[in-house]
């Protein structure tokens, strides 16, 4: 198991909420995505960019912990996180490795029990 | 003379049908082709081995070897990180051979799927069945080591410990084992954030539990952003500014809970970096290529990283 399998837990797995067809959060995220962050321009750190993330964590836990993700993902996204987490090489350059599932895999067990 | 004419066109034709520049044709026994499969296998093209050996159970499905091939198959899969397949055949074989060397080895692999899935609790499940169900001491030794393994993954220090001291002598996995059973114990002395304490100490202060985890540039941050929105919206309602003070408020409450949940992943993420730092350090000497040994027992030996 390499270390980004550890921090991203099994490839094959990602279980969405089941919930409404119309999601706030990720309807904002995505909005700031395509039409803000194109203009002001990608300066994230990190992989997946922080809209990317957003939009993912409120499809994943809703709206409530879909917001809480993403306001520890703007506090945390810093130098600080590179002790922690590995670095990726994208299409951009080299970035922080920082899916969602490096964030919830302390209290978010669905990924794996998938598997069971 | 038509006749004659007739007739020599007649054997002219049979020879060429009967001639090897037009037809010919290959022979394979069992054993070629299993041998062929074995060569994939052993030239690590696991995917190609796993259909020469579909190849051989179709052409040859009373040969003595089809179990084997069809573990192999399970074997190859599982090399070939096809885990979901590797399980359905080896399930299969577990269960079509159930009590046999070749059931326990195939009952060990499906475990070892989960564990390299890095699934550790279902992987231990299996293992524990193997440590129970089957007494061949090589493959008892192995499930232990495993079993080991997926508990060190899980924190489980002591446990981990116990399942490694359980390895006999008789085993090549013996003194690796008895080493690991020592360190394992170090685990539970390894630095630890109480994610707990973060989350409190985030939540009287905003920024305390980063510094708490080692985390000071995001504790600065979390710091000035709750600060600067809890001035914005007391200022806001001082001013009389009721409805700016109020999405301001809303908008402190995320960064508050943010800040707090900020803290306690990052003790966790902190926790994880030392205690898989500190397993990737330990030696795994358990080398799955000796689970396809030609010879027919488990073989097991060291296997040595340089």
């Amino acid at each position: 198991m390499t270390f980004e399998d550890e921090i991203c837990g099994p490839s094959d797995a990602a279980p969405e909420r089941e919930g409404p067809s119309f999601n706030l959060g990720m309807w904002l995220a995505t909005i700031y995505r395509y039409y803000i962050s194109p203009v002001d321009g990608s300066r994230c750190p990190s992989w997946p960019s922080c809209s990317s993330y957003s939009a993912l964590a409120f499809k994943k836990h809703g709206f409530f912990m879909g917001w809480i993700m993403t306001v520890d993902r703007l506090i945390h996204e810093g130098k600080e996180e590179t002790s922690v987490s590995p670095l990726v090489y994208t299409g951009e350059g080299w970035k922080i490795l920082d899916p969602v599932e490096n964030n919830d895999f302390w209290w978010f067990r669905s990924n794996r029990k998938d598997h069971e | 003379m038509n006749k004659g004419l007739g007739f020599f066109l007649l054997f002219s034709i049979s020879l060429l049908q009967s001639s090897p520049v037009l037809s010919s044709q290959i022979i394979i026994n069992s054993e070629e082709q299993f041998q062929f499969a074995r060569q994939y296998l052993e030239k690590g093209e696991y995917l190609r081995a796993a259909w020469e050996f579909e190849r051989f159970i179709h052409f040859f499905p009373a040969d003595e070897e089809v179990p084997k091939a069809h573990y192999l198959i399970g074997w190859c899969y599982l090399k070939g990180k096809e885990y979901e397949s590797a399980r359905k055949v080896l399930e299969n074989v577990h269960k079509t051979h159930s009590g046999t060397p070749l059931a326990g080895k195939a009952l060990f692999l499906m475990g070892e799927s989960y564990y390299l899935q890095g699934v550790s609790g279902e992987a231990e499940r299996y293992f524990r069945m193997v440590v129970e169900n089957y007494p061949l001491e090589e493959l008892k030794n192995a499930a232990f080591y495993r079993l080991g393994w997926s508990r060190m993954r899980e924190d489980r220090w002591q446990e981990a410990s116990e399942a490694f001291k359980m390895v006999e002598d008789k085993s090549p996995l013996y003194v690796n084992s008895q080493d690991l059973s020592d360190k394992s114990l170090k685990g539970k002395t390894l630095p630890h954030k109480d994610p707990t304490s973060a989350g409190i100490l985030a939540a009287i202060l905003p920024g305390l539990g980063h510094a708490y985890a080692e985390r000071y540039r995001d504790g600065i941050v979390a710091f000035l952003l709750n600060g600067l929105f809890i001035w914005a919206a007391v200022e806001s309602f001082d001013r009389d500014h009721d409805v700016l003070g109020g999405i301001l408020t809303f908008l402190e409450a995320g960064w508050y809970s943010g800040n707090i949940y900020s803290a306690v992943n990052g003790a966790h993420k902190y926790n994880r970096k030392i205690r898989n730092d500190y397993r990737k350090g330990l030696p795994d000497q358990l080398d799955l290529n000796l689970f396809t040994t030609r010879e027919g027992h488990l073989g097991l030996s060291l296997k040595f990283d340089f």
